[in-house]
């Protein structure tokens, strides 16, 4: 189906002219058959030479033969269904320039069956469209790359973990034999005080070997626990104080002085935060020397932040490993003393600084070295 | 860099006169042309291009069917999309086909430089 020129006497060839001519956009009519242009508007004809009998798709898009994209079957099938005209956005070459096209089929004047094309220029609009989904692609090229990293980084932990739970698995098995065996030697050494020494030896390594093992081990659990924190409010005067009455009850009261300065609570999951207090109050008990005084433990409670200090009576830290002490398994060449595997003090930094809070050393304190954990203070709930 | 044997696809004899114009100005060599996307497959083998500029809308078979036949077939094969399709689904369709890259049009020298550049840093 065709339909007639809108608002026009198909008779009257001038009509269309002069109808043409007042649309400020480009348009042209070109027989639907021969692809002769009939004739264009002032507006196409600033743009493009065109002369009627032109065939379009030489004239306008320099092609040899009928477009690619052109819309002149489709507007026939559609005319046969009741549509007579199609919308479309179209890329330019030419000019490159994107247009909104319309065509529609139309019945001309003179009989022939016919095409009008009216184009609007929509550049500076796909300029923004296209600029808009170069970055929703870039974005969502850049979110698989990660989900990729993620998915190989997720891959690498857990190849670690097995590999750790499978080595400690198989540390541990030969470890007791061999603390079976030393055992055993004991036996045989009949009170014999050279070679029970070195029996001794065989035993303290074992330990050794074991403590390592359990906490690499606590050391894999932390990466997981501080990962489902569990927080709630957490009043930290309680905390500190059963972790002292614990502490003293291994150790004898005497070697701990706890000060509470100001009562604070603070987000915190406890069963993680008393570690991180218990391996500094450790550390504190194992470097100060018997008889050197009470390990000094104190809460003060600000406006903003709450402050757990311990202050020991040990050799202290030299100033150029304080930040060096906080590192995995980084263990000070002056600790030769002591037993330990440089976790404890990494542990302590991990679980504080999940909780949004800091640990600090200060080496040069008179009395040894005292460690501070602050950590934000959660205010009083509103009643 | 060197100079690249480039392979263009596209159904426009005027894309296909632009993009020969600025590929020769960066000092590379259009080694073949193609119209639709299943003699693009064909100039690959014959041409071994060294890089493909590829449109989406072609007749007989669209550009991301093309890329994906293209790199079935030879798997280093970089290849560019130079489309004037902006949603970012077709492009996302075009990289999962195998394609290193996107330039969307209007193309601009600088545009493509860089893609070729990304593309030819990312794959040497």
């Amino acid at each position: 189906m065709t339909t007639a020129f809108p608002g026009g006497n198909p008779s009257d060839p001038g009509y269309w002219e002069v109808i043409f001519d007042v649309i400020p956009f480009p348009v042209y009519v070109a027989d639907s058959t021969t692809f002769d242009i009939i004739c264009a508007n002032r507006a196409m004809l600033q743009r493009v030479s065109v002369r009627p009998g032109d065939k379009c798709y030489a004239a306008i898009y320099q092609q040899p033969a009928p477009c690619t994209f052109c819309k002149m079957p489709e507007l026939e099938s559609g005319a046969a269904c009741g549509a007579n005209y199609l919308e479309f956005e179209h890329f330019n070459d030419l000019d490159d320039r994107w247009y909104q096209l319309r065509e529609t089929m139309v019945a001309w004047f003179d009989g022939r069956r016919a095409k009008y094309s009216i184009a609007v220029d929509i550049s500076a609009l796909k300029e923004v469209q296209n600029a808009l989904a170069e970055a929703h692609a870039e974005l969502a090229l850049k979110n698989r790359r990660l989900n990729g990293a993620l998915a190989s980084e997720q891959e690498v932990t857990l190849n670690q973990r097995n590999f750790l739970a499978m080595v400690s698995h198989e540390f541990r098995m030969p470890l007791s034999i061999i603390g079976g065996a030393a055992q055993l030697l004991e036996i045989y050494t009949n009170g014999k005080q050279e070679a029970g020494e070195e029996v001794a030896k065989i035993d303290r390594a074992v330990h050794r070997m074991s403590d390592l093992i359990d906490v690499c081990l606590a050391d894999d659990r932390l990466t997981s626990a501080v990962a489902a924190l569990q927080v709630r409010r957490t009043e930290l005067a309680p905390l500190v104080e059963d972790i002292c009455r614990e502490k003293a009850e291994l150790g004898g009261a005497e070697r701990l002085r706890l000060t509470i300065g100001a009562s604070a609570a603070a987000m915190a999951d406890p069963a993680m935060l008393r570690v991180a207090i218990s391996n500094l109050l450790d550390n504190a008990l194992k470097y100060s020397p018997a008889g050197s005084g009470p390990v000094l433990v104190s809460l003060d409670g600000g406006p903003a932040e709450a402050r757990i200090a311990v202050a020991d009576h040990g050799p202290g830290i030299p100033a150029d490993e304080v930040e060096r002490v906080f590192e995995k398994f980084y263990r000070s060449p002056s600790a030769t003393g002591t037993k330990g595997a440089g976790l404890g003090l990494y542990i302590v930094k991990q679980i504080v600084e999940s909780h949004g809070g800091r640990v600090q050393v200060r080496p040069g304190s008179s009395i040894g070295s005292e460690f501070i954990i602050t950590l934000p203070v959660d205010p009083e709930p509103a009643d | 860099m060197s100079a690249l044997k480039v392979l263009i696809v596209d159904d426009s004899l005027i894309a296909v006169k632009k993009l020969t114009l600025m590929l020769e100005g960066m000092g590379h060599q259009v080694v073949g042309t193609a119209g639709t996307g299943a003699k693009a497959v064909d100039a690959y083998r014959t041409s071994n291009p060294d890089l493909v500029t590829m449109d989406i809308t072609m007749p007989d078979m669209n550009g991301v069917e093309a890329t994906a036949r293209i790199i079935g077939e030879f798997p280093a094969a970089r290849i560019i999309m130079v489309t004037s399709h902006g949603q970012e689904r077709m492009v996302i369709d075009s990289l999962d086909a195998g394609a290193k890259g996107y330039v969307l049009k209007p193309v601009r020298v600088e545009k493509l430089s860089d893609m070729i550049d990304k593309v030819m840093a990312r794959t040497t």
